[in-house]
């Protein structure tokens, strides 16, 4: 797997405020990088250092394995922050300067706008774009020139459900495309939805990072059970060796177990001590709870 | 340089505010052109009309009358300067640009490419105005002494390419339209004039916006006798006017890299 971006201990401070600090990390081709994090801690910073937009203080970022940045940056598409054209332009002529920038033909522009639903509404000025429509030639821009890389900030920021909707689609259409995506965002459930990999920011520096799914599965799971002699389950269940810990919540007892106990297991030791459950559920933590979590700790 | 232009010529064809303006531009200098023999002919010195019936439209004299009359027209473009620069930041657009793929020195030739083009159009229109009003008001023995005086269609160009240029550079210092303006009309007007005030001619003859005044004097001090007028140009006012060019220029790029976006 080859690397397209790998950012090494990126600082940047506006006065005394650090927007980034030591920032590393790296994204794999084919990979769709969320960057995750509340309001101001730090992500367009980043996505405006790794696009030359803003020199960073310290520390370095290569593309592509040391491509020059004024070479990578015709293969990478990005918008950043909100959508940004000439609002006295038609979309399709915005979307031809890109093209220029990008020195590439205008051949596929049509196919683009059709792709992100904007061709009929093509020639009208952006200025009497709608939100929705202003981000999805922001995306249109994104894909001009067949880039290796798309960089998304906040894609779905503005928009109705149903407009969210379409541009995940739309996203996930890119993703498929074998295109790797970097995509910012604070809606934990669109880097859930969307990404394989994640980085969470906290005001400047990077709490976790790593893949979606060890981000889900990194601790124990809760198992929720019941019986009819709750006072008598707790007493067992907290006896049982894979059990770490087991406390009442209302009606239920919540177990806390070693990572590869099943439920399977905990139910057979159970029925072995005479106990006959009337409720047994995983409970898999969300992602949201993991996040608030960690931003809790993490100080 | 053929992707930078046509990148920058369709930013700018496509926006009404150009074409008002450059139209404005053009048609107020024809009128004022138009207007001038009658102008100075009407002026009253101690009750008699003395400027009557002068040669102002004939060659050789139309080259420093009517570039003269553009100096004062080389506003137009300066506000078309600073509102296309000042845009870019104002719609984030210069960002977009940037992380497109345009490098921060391409961006500002671009805009260079815009001032050179300008500026060769208004030369353009200019020659061609002096041709015309030459060629239906000169007398036959005029004829000879065409080519007298175009120096001033030099001096008109270093002008405007020296102006629009000072223009470029605040717009990327202040980035706000108006500000730009009012700053850029309060340098040329106010300030300058008062830093120069105390200063020995020498050293205040070579502050930009006085040698861009410089380059073309007031004509119609040549039809009074007894005055001393311009004829030509000093070659080391066009170099120093040359220099202001690129250091400008120069200034934009060093704005322009040091700046985050």
């Amino acid at each position: 797997m080859s690397t397209i971006l790998n950012i090494q201990n990126v600082c940047k401070s506006y006065g005394r405020i650090k927007a980034a600090d030591k920032i590393s990390f790296r994204v794999e081709k084919g990979n769709i990088y969320g960057i995750l994090g509340p309001n101001g801690s730090g992500k367009t910073t980043i996505l405006n250092i790794i696009t030359a937009a803003v020199h960073a203080d310290s520390g370095k970022y290569s593309w592509f394995e040391n491509v020059p940045v004024e070479k990578a940056i015709k293969k990478i598409g990005s918008i950043i922050e909100s959508p940004s054209f000439y609002p006295y332009l038609s979309g399709e002529n915005n979307l031809k300067i890109i093209a220029d920038i990008k020195e590439c033909g205008y051949q596929e522009i049509n196919t683009i706008l059709k792709q992100v639903g904007l061709f009929e509404r093509k020639d009208d000025l952006f200025r009497k774009y709608s939100m929705g429509m202003k981000q999805r030639l922001g995306i249109a821009a994104t894909l001009i020139g067949n880039p290796e890389v798309v960089i998304l900030d906040e894609p779905t920021n503005g928009l109705d459900p149903q407009g969210i909707a379409d541009i995940r689609n739309i996203i996930l259409k890119i993703a498929k495309s074998g295109r790797t995506i970097i995509l910012a965002s604070h809606l934990l459930d669109e880097v859930q939805k969307v990404c394989s990999h994640v980085s969470i920011l906290k005001s400047g520096h990077i709490i976790f990072s790593g893949s979606v799914d060890s981000m889900t599965s990194s601790e124990s799971s809760v198992i929720e059970i019941a019986s009819s002699d709750q006072d008598k389950l707790l007493r067992e269940v907290t006896a049982y060796a894979e059990v770490v810990s087991a406390e009442k919540e209302n009606n239920l007892v919540l177990v806390k177990t070693k990572q590869n106990c099943n439920p399977e297991d905990l139910n057979s030791y159970l029925i072995s001590k005479g106990i006959v459950l009337s409720h047994l559920a995983m409970r898999k933590k969300s992602i949201e709870n993991q996040f608030l979590e960690l931003l809790k700790t993490k100080k | 340089m053929i992707r930078l232009l046509k990148i920058e010529l369709r930013k700018i064809i496509y926006n009404r505010t150009f074409w008002i303006l450059t139209a404005l531009y053009i048609v107020l200098y024809i009128l004022v052109i138009l207007g001038l023999q009658s102008f100075i002919g009407n002026i009253n010195v101690n009750g008699t009309k003395l400027f009557k019936n002068l040669p102002v439209y004939r060659f050789p004299d139309i080259w420093h009358n009517i570039t003269y009359i553009g100096s004062f027209f080389k506003l137009i473009p300066a506000f078309l300067v600073v509102i296309f620069i000042t845009n870019e930041y104002s719609f984030n657009t210069i960002k977009q640009n940037i992380t497109t793929g345009l490098s921060r020195n391409e961006f500002v030739f671009s805009k260079v490419i815009f001032i050179i083009l300008y500026s060769t159009m208004s030369l353009l229109i200019v020659t061609l105005t002096g041709f015309i009003f030459g060629y239906s008001c000169s007398k036959p023995e005029d004829m000879s002494k065409i080519h007298e005086g175009m120096i001033f269609l030099l001096g008109h160009y270093l002008q405007l390419l020296n102006y629009l240029s000072l223009a470029l550079l605040i717009s990327v210092i202040i980035r706000k339209a108006g500000l730009t303006i009012v700053l850029l009309l309060a340098y040329s007007y106010i300030i300058e004039p008062i830093l120069t005030f105390k200063l020995p001619d020498k050293i205040a003859y070579y502050f930009p916006v006085k040698l861009i005044n410089n380059l073309i004097t007031i004509p119609f001090k040549k039809y009074i006798v007894g005055l001393s007028f311009q004829t030509t140009i000093p070659f080391t006012d066009m170099m120093v006017s040359v220099v202001y060019f690129a250091a400008f220029i120069f200034l934009t790029l060093i704005v322009i890299r040091k700046r985050d976006l």
